[in-house]
């Protein structure tokens, strides 16, 4: 992901351009995420609403506690399968995003561009499961405005994180890999502190379950 | 003889039940305790995770 964003400051000469794409990244980034929450909040919404018309009150009494212990035993799944004890299916749309992009619409175009598959989170190879579990929780929550703040905060995030990162390249204007390199060591440290995250997010679920 | 990464997945696996057991022994004898922590671990705690996606997403390649 990070080599292919190097596109933000390849086609960038000055200061002001860099800044512009950056921004321009960072916006478009961060609203498909914002809308990716949306809609999965809004699927959520939906199956809610088709469960309250289908069944009886007593029925969804017991469906309800049923579908949180359901996401707490994906999310504990998804966290084994980060660890590689069980594998599970990584849905994605595309393996990565293209490298032309940038060559095609550099350097604000293909900023929008690359920003706005990348804030859908499923347009490159997902390393962490942690995704999938914020994606499940939109779904199980079904609040059209939670869901737009959760994905948005992932995608804001994500995208601000570049940042620096493009700032070291932009000014020493050296290969991307060279910018990030120590944060490429970094990955599976990462991967373990998400794992942990989930595990104590489940539990709580669980927790929460029997406290009621 | 167990190598590195190998003992690093079996302290996170038994972490996770550790953390799983404590949490379930605090709800057995203290009722109450998720009824204060509630509206944080429903709606912040995703948003750490969130957050937390979004920093890691900078370490892939």
């Amino acid at each position: 992901m990070i080599c292919t964003i190097g596109s933000l400051v390849k086609g960038t000469t000055n200061r002001r351009r860099w800044l512009l794409a950056i921004s321009l990244y960072i916006a478009a980034c961060s609203a498909t995420s914002v809308l990716l929450g949306v809609f999965l909040s809004a699927g959520g919404y939906e199956l809610r609403r088709l469960a309250h018309a289908l069944f009886t009150p007593g029925l969804l009494s017991v469906l309800s506690p049923l579908l949180m212990v359901v996401v707490s035993v994906v999310i504990i799944a998804y966290a084994l399968s980060d660890l590689g004890i069980i594998p599970l299916p990584r849905p994605r749309v595309m393996h990565e995003v293209p490298l032309n992009w940038w060559r095609w619409w550099q350097p604000y175009g293909g900023a929008l561009a690359y920003g706005a598959a990348l804030g859908l989170g499923l347009t490159t190879e997902i390393y962490f499961s942690a995704f999938y579990a914020i994606c499940l929780w939109c779904l199980a929550r079904g609040d059209l405005i939670y869901g737009a703040f959760l994905m948005g905060t992932y995608g804001f995030i994500r995208a601000l994180t570049l940042v620096p990162a493009t700032r070291v390249i932009y000014n020493d204007r050296r290969d991307v890999r060279w910018g990030i390199h120590h944060l490429l060591h970094l990955q599976e440290t990462a991967r373990l502190i998400l794992v942990l995250m989930l595990v104590l997010f489940a539990a709580c679920l669980l927790g929460l379950l029997l406290s009621s | 003889m167990i190598s590195k990464p190998q003992s690093i997945k079996w302290l996170i696996i038994s972490s996770a039940i550790f953390l799983i057991g404590g949490w379930a022994t605090f709800v057995i004898h203290s009722s109450n305790l998720f009824t204060f922590t509630r509206p944080a671990i429903m709606a912040v705690f995703p948003l750490v995770i969130a957050a937390m996606v979004g920093v890691a997403k900078t370490t892939t390649p």
